[in-house]
């Protein structure tokens, strides 16, 4: 009897609609309670599912990882708009060389141009220029790095940040390499 | 002197009941599961930031250590599991 009890009796308060779709019931039959209750059997599937789900994106983001370290690329140089026109202890936010590789340039106090990857080391928070501190702060988890080297100075981050070589070239300020540095095995 | 056979601890074979055990053997699969998911949620993650950080070198042992876990959650799903209803060992034929 309580079996049946619990069968029958609902779960959910959706007792509006239950009478709303009674009537469709009958040519379609569907258990909503049924479909919500999970048995073990069912956990245990999921669960090695789930394993073997966390075992493929593991070796996929490694072997990515890995084959975008490997990979040697040749960049085209590429004059960055408005960088001219920096003043000294500012910073200016340009792309290189991919629109998606975002950097930051840096024009020091002493007028030198430093320009370096946005993406923080730690988890790839962008990076921003304090200028009262002089150095590269990244505020997701408190990380800094130099103004003048792109080294770590505190915080999380592992290694240095990736560093763009620019130059100027008539009168232009163009990036013409940029480095991964830190990941030396 | 009379000498009785000795007493097994727990149940006596007639009121044994069916399920002995299986319950906790289904229960301990279960849990040994989470706790391998859990396992490699921490192998991810580390991966993740492994990769982010370019330390090209933490990645092998971490896929390696994903593997493991997983091969470990097929053996407990495949070959890891509570005997029959119906027999008492798994050395013992239906009956």
């Amino acid at each position: 009897m309580a079996a049946s009890e619990a069968t029958t009796c609902p779960t959910s308060d959706e007792l509006d609609v239950r009478r709303a779709t009674d009537s469709h019931q009958t040519e379609f039959p569907y258990n909503r309670d049924a479909e919500s209750e999970v048995t073990r059997r069912e956990f245990c599937n999921f669960l090695v599912l789930a394993s073997g789900t966390f075992f493929v994106g593991t070796v996929g983001f490694s072997a990515k990882s890995a084959f975008d370290a490997a990979k040697e690329r040749v960049l085209a140089p590429a004059a960055i708009e408005g960088a001219e026109n920096l003043r000294p202890g500012s910073s200016l936010n340009f792309s290189y060389p991919r629109p998606e590789d975002t950097a930051i340039l840096v024009r020091t106090s002493s007028g030198d141009f430093r320009a370096y990857g946005q993406k923080c080391t730690h988890l790839s928070c962008p990076v921003y220029y304090s200028k009262e501190h002089k150095r590269l702060e990244c505020p997701c988890h408190e990380g800094g790095f130099s103004e003048a080297t792109g080294e770590v100075l505190y915080g999380p981050p592992p290694r240095p940040l990736d560093k763009i070589d620019v130059e100027l070239r008539d009168g232009k300020v163009v990036a013409f390499n940029r480095e991964v540095r830190g990941n030396e095995v | 002197m009379k000498f009785r056979p000795a007493k097994s601890v727990g149940f006596s074979s007639p009121n044994r009941p069916v399920s002995r055990g299986r319950r906790s053997v289904a229960q301990a699969r279960l849990a040994l599961l989470v706790m391998i998911n859990i396992a490699q949620m921490w192998v991810l993650a580390a991966a993740v930031e492994a990769g982010l950080a370019h330390e090209v070198g933490h990645l092998l042992p971490l896929c390696l250590a994903s593997a493991v876990c997983f091969v470990i959650s097929l053996t407990i799903f495949f070959w890891w599991k509570p005997v029959g209803i119906t027999k008492r060992s798994i050395n013992e034929p239906e009956s």
